[in-house]
């Protein structure tokens, strides 16, 4: 569910997309073999479910990253310039899924399934169906892009 | 400092913070953290951004979803068709078959129980009534006698 709601940035989305998942996931349980956990299993079709979604989704387009600097940008700075620890609000969170829609869809997952879900190289290696060597590579990309982002909104000021 | 190591180091600093190093590796890229104020800058950064932005979002209270998918999964279950999966009517539809069967008995015994002859044929509607039986004798003579007489007289 976590999953989902980081992916697709919307609570009825989230919860609609969960649902349908553990309804694959029933249909499906004579398939798994227990070549990985169960949780890393039930990972990916949540991941594959949620990478359909977002394709579909993705033809029609999410706002444009200047229109968003543009609107956004005080309040980014502002987030930016919290202490660490300080209680986010909903508009925070809301602001944090929007940058996070700006990455590529592989890019949001691994950060979504290493630093939200906590996901091992292993299991995300097992959950996307790919190399722990991809995995590194993907999530170090993943990162730099998504910092480079935070330093538009800061002006390179405090990240 | 040694670029090539330097190289290797920063390629480890994402893994250090992601708890994949080895016990030797994590000392390793922390010495070198300690002297490195590049890669020791990119470490905190990401400590930072991290603790920052990708924090679990809160959930919302999951009672209705999974009374939902266990309204759908009990759908998936229930058997094609019009009756439903309850104990009474799951003794209906044989019921309802021996019911049928046994009607279609009565109706159809009572009929092959009680042939009607060719004499009562012919007393009640002269020879016109087994005009099927005499095209039948012509094919196969000498099986009925009594059609057989009653059809050849004048």
């Amino acid at each position: 569910m976590r999953l989902c709601v980081s992916m697709l940035s919307d609570a009825t989305d989230a919860e609609d997309a969960a649902q349908e998942i553990f309804i694959k996931a029933y249909q499906s349980l004579n398939r798994f073999r227990g070549a990985s956990s169960f949780s890393t299993w039930l990972y990916r079709i949540a991941a594959n479910h949620c990478r359909d979604l977002l394709r579909k989704k993705s033809r029609r387009r999410v706002e444009s990253w200047d229109a968003l600097l543009e609107k956004e940008g005080d309040r980014f700075q502002k987030l930016l310039s919290d202490p660490p620890g300080t209680a986010k609000t909903m508009e925070d969170s809301d602001l944090v899924k929007r940058v996070l829609s700006q990455l590529s869809l592989e890019q949001r997952m691994v950060l979504i399934l290493r630093e939200i879900e906590g996901l091992s190289y292993h299991e995300m290696a097992q959950t996307l169906n790919c190399s722990l060597d991809a995995v590194k590579g993907r999530l170090r990309r993943a990162r730099e892009d998504f910092e480079k982002m935070l330093r538009h909104f800061s002006g390179g000021e405090n990240v | 400092m040694d670029s090539i190591v330097h190289e290797r180091m920063k390629e480890k600093v994402f893994a250090l913070y992601d708890g994949e190093l080895s016990e030797a590796e994590r000392q390793a890229v922390q010495q070198h953290l300690e002297a490195c104020p590049d890669c020791r800058e990119t470490y905190n950064r990401w400590v930072k951004i991290a603790g920052t932005f990708l924090r679990a979002p809160e959930l919302p209270a999951s009672e209705a979803l999974v009374r939902r998918v266990m309204e759908r999964v009990e759908v998936i279950h229930q058997p094609i068709g019009i009756w439903p999966q309850s104990v009474v009517f799951r003794w209906l539809v044989p019921v309802l078959g021996v019911g049928m069967a046994a009607s279609l008995l009565m109706v159809t015994l009572p009929r092959s129980n009680v042939p009607v002859s060719t004499e009562t044929l012919l007393m009640v509607n002269g020879t016109e009534s087994v005009s099927s039986e005499w095209m039948f004798l012509r094919e196969a003579p000498g099986e009925d006698d009594v059609l057989g007489f009653a059809l050849e007289r004048p």
